[in-house]
């Protein structure tokens, strides 16, 4: 009796023990669950109708978010912190829509590898609260958000090494797989057309397709956009058109030129810029329907971007030195955030920062010591 | 016999069965994001950081650049480097330039061989990361499941994840190797100067392939047009203020031979510019094109990208190489320990001290006879006279040895620790004996006699 007596106190002993193990592990295990799955939402900012830029600023093991008046873009405000594997910054979505950003970001303690499957995470500047929405994101592959900033769309890769295009739904949060390609080199987001689907390109052994996909539906080839590999893809904002550079032999060189496609039912091709030789970069359009375009530099001096607008080409503040590489008009378009770099092109081309063009030919640079990421606009 | 279990004893075995499953509650949270198995799992080797300045492991990539280290050895010395044109290969010297051996060495640990939490001059846990990646050169081939007799780790991944000198060794020999790739497996980089290795831009397509001979769009790229890497790009500075994300692997490790890291104002290394492929020139661009990246990449050859610089083989004499390798020796503080399962929390564990009288860096691994031992680091490094090691603890290292009581067999239990080493010789026993008197049997612990 004695010893059954004793062996119930030592199961006691034992269950409370366990249970209070299980207490604590749950209860960590709950705390990592919340802190990981909603980064550290602040109060809402006072955010003023006035063009304001967004950018991160590169960190070792975590990137700021900030953002800044376009008139004064070093006077900054921290909205965010971003941890991160050692040396990978987070990768955003071409531009702001509607006041939110999309990133993959390798998170911190992952192997620092572009191997490692990222997080995907949406940020919403207005309340400068973040929320993971995926952990088996590629990291590489940048996100794209709908016009209406409801949707957005990330690659993955499975374990049989097929890419698949993931649609979110960013109200209800559901994922559904739009596309899947094991056959080709790579599938790359680009971002929705006027009817809400998905526009992406392929590469393969014959080069750049553009496709489009619609949910329930499978994706359709609109045209093969060029033999050799086209990058810096836009969408126009009203989602009728796309603009992107594609490599052509010129002078015994090889040039990025642009092209823009008018999408509908006979998509056609056309080349706006066609009349400046040398490279070309990242056609970007501003809200009118316009394009920004940079250009490399010349031997003797800076060249800034131009402004393809119709039959019109205008070019905006040149820097003494240099060339610019653009990266998002303001909501309304009075400024352009551009990439400068100090070199001559391709090639050589220096040292890189972050710039705002705005009106009444101003360039301002945002100061910094360490890389910035352009993530883009709010205001006005 | 007992008439009353005493309460120092309930709350011993408890505590004992509480372990155990902190042990599995642990073990699962500590479980890695992916699903990969190292050599040494669960358990983490140690290993001995060195200096600071990094100047022990420059010293040792010099050699291992010119095949000083381990030169009889297939596993870590270097094989003959092929030169020539493609179709006419032939063997060369078995050399690697120093240059992009460091720079490699620096984009994937910084050259350390231990993690962030092991100081420098000091022994501590191995760099580990979750792709198993060990070290300096962050070695993964041959390290991601034990490879040794009875699904133990085998002595050359012993060597590599606890010694410098193998574990550099390796990372040059495997570079070389994917030199040696082309042009069967890979391109020829210098077609236009006979492949010749000493020239450290016709290291392009190896460097590349040292993280992954990816091609465009895949997950890992390093493809240098990728679409999804930034364009243009400034050169990679290597100093901790430029994301990764934008870069093909080899770009980083030609940024960082250009831009040596820095501590305390001076750089690690000399700089040396060395030239990138220039992708406005059809003949680079022609390589890189979607259709030439088709095995086995004959297209993808290039001429040496100008103006290009000659490697400049390091010296090593034979007292430095002797300095470096040393001549380790096994030495252990006892040959029996004892453990009393439900005694005090120092009678719960038993230590055993690995030192070495010798010189160099002690290699060692330590194995269980039994499943109801776990000795805790599986292996580690020890270090002799003549290495600087300042921490507390140095220069011998610790073995802890605890028991798992779900396999122990009887409340009395006895086995044996072996500890060996790859570089040293001899081996040494140690008796380790296991007092679990507990009277009452609950689920998971051992039953009395």
């Amino acid at each position: 009796m004695a010893l059954q007596s004793r062996l119930r106190r030592l199961l006691r002993l034992v269950s409370a023990s366990a249970a209070l193990l299980a207490l604590v592990a749950l209860g960590a295990a709950f705390s990592v669950i919340v802190r990981s799955g909603q980064a550290d939402p602040r109060p809402e900012l006072a955010i003023s109708d006035r063009p304001t830029l967004v950018f991160a600023e590169f960190g070792l093991n975590a990137d700021e978010i900030l953002i800044a008046p376009a008139e004064d873009p070093n006077d900054r405000t921290l909205i965010q912190t971003v941890p991160h594997a050692s040396g990978w910054g987070l990768n955003p979505s071409p531009q702001l829509v509607n006041g939110r950003s999309a990133y993959t970001v390798l998170p911190a303690g992952v192997t620092p590898n572009r191997n490692s499957p990222a997080e995907l995470w949406l940020l919403d500047v207005d309340t400068a609260s973040a929320t993971r929405l995926a952990r088996d994101a590629d990291l590489l592959a940048a996100p794209v958000l709908a016009q209406d900033g409801a949707v957005l769309a990330y690659r993955r890769t499975e374990g049989s090494g097929a890419q698949s295009l993931v649609r979110v739904d960013l109200e209800t949060r559901t994922r559904r797989v739009l596309h899947t390609d094991g056959s080709s080199f790579g599938l790359f987001p680009v971002g929705f057309d006027d009817d809400g689907a998905l526009l992406f390109t392929r590469l393969t052994p014959d080069g750049t397709d553009l496709l489009r996909v619609a949910d329930g539906s499978a994706a359709e080839l609109i045209l093969h956009a060029s033999d050799e590999i086209a990058r810096d893809w836009s969408v126009a904002p009203d989602g009728d058109a796309v603009a992107f550079v594609a490599p052509l032999l010129q002078a015994e060189r090889i040039v990025h030129q642009t092209q823009v496609i008018a999408l509908g039912d006979q998509p056609s091709v056309e080349a706006p810029a066609a009349s400046l030789s040398g490279e070309q970069y990242a056609p970007t359009w501003r809200r009118d329907g316009a394009l920004a375009i940079g250009r490399e530099a010349t031997d003797t001096s800076g060249v800034g971007p131009i402004v393809v607008d119709g039959a019109n080409l205008s070019p905006m503040a040149a820097p003494s030195s240099g060339f610019d590489v653009p990266l998002g008009w303001s909501v309304v378009g009075g400024y352009l955030a551009v990439r400068h770099f100090t070199g001559s092109g391709s090639q050589s081309a220096g040292e890189e920062t972050l710039l705002v063009i705005g009106p009444a030919v101003s360039r301002v640079v945002v100061e910094t010591t360490s890389e910035l990421i352009f993530l883009g606009w709010i205001g006005a | 016999m007992h008439n009353s279990l005493p309460r120092s004893r309930v709350i011993a075995s408890a505590f004992v069965v509480a372990l155990g499953l902190a042990a599995i509650l642990l073990g699962a949270r500590a479980a890695p994001h992916e699903a990969h198995a190292c050599a040494f799992d669960p358990l983490r080797p140690s290993t001995y950081e060195a200096d600071r300045l990094r100047e022990r492991y420059l010293f040792v990539l010099d050699a291992a650049a010119t095949d000083q280290l381990y030169p009889e050895s297939s596993y870590f010395g270097l094989p003959a480097v092929e030169v020539g044109p493609r179709g006419n290969r032939v063997s060369g010297p078995a050399a690697v330039p120093v240059e992009v051996l460091r720079s490699i060495g620096w984009v994937e640990s910084t050259l350390t061989m231990g993690s962030r939490s092991t100081k420098f001059e000091s022994i501590g846990p191995a760099l580990v990361s979750f792709d198993c990646g060990h070290g300096i050169m962050q070695v993964t081939s041959g390290m991601t499941v034990p490879l040794g007799a009875s699904g133990l780790p085998s002595s050359n991944q012993i060597a590599v994840a606890t010694s410098d000198t193998h574990n550099v060794a390796r990372g040059a020999r495997i570079l070389a190797a994917k030199w040696n790739d082309a042009p069967g497996l890979r391109p020829v980089a210098g077609r236009d100067t006979g492949g010749a290795p000493t020239l450290i831009e016709n290291w392009y397509y190896a460097t590349w392939s040292y993280n992954g001979f990816t091609g465009p769009g895949s997950k890992q790229s390093n493809h240098p047009l990728d679409p999804n890497l930034g364009w243009p790009r400034s050169e990679y500075r290597c100093n901790g203020t430029q994301s990764r994300t934008r870069y093909p692997y080899q770009e980083l490790v030609y940024g960082c031979m250009a831009n040596p890291a820095e501590r305390d104002g001076q750089d690690l290394w000399p700089a040396v510019q060395a030239t990138l492929p220039d992708f406005s020139q059809p003949q680079f661009f022609n390589a890189m094109r979607l259709g030439s990246f088709s095995f086995p990449y004959r297209e993808m050859d290039i001429p040496t990208p100008q103006p290009a610089h000659r490697t400049v083989a390091p010296t090593v004499s034979a007292a430095d190489r002797a300095a470096l390798i040393g001549s380790p020796r096994l030495g252990i503080d006892s040959t029996s320990v004892a453990i009393q399962a439900n005694g005090t929390p120092d009678q719960v564990t038993a230590t055993i001290r690995v030192a070495n009288p010798g010189t160099g860096v002690l290699s060692w691994s330590a194995t269980a006879s039994d499943g109801f031992l776990i000795v805790d680091p599986p292996a580690g490094s020890a270090v002799g006279s003549g290495i600087v090691c300042t921490a507390a603890g140095c220069p011998d290292t610790e073995i802890t040895v605890t028991i798992n009581p779900t396999l122990l067999p009887a409340s009395r239990a006895s086995g044996t620790i072996t500890i060996n080493s790859p570089n040293a010789p001899g081996t040494a026993t140690i008796r380790v004996q296991v007092f679990a008197d507990f009277e009452v049997a609950a689920p998971g612990t051992s039953r009395s006699p």
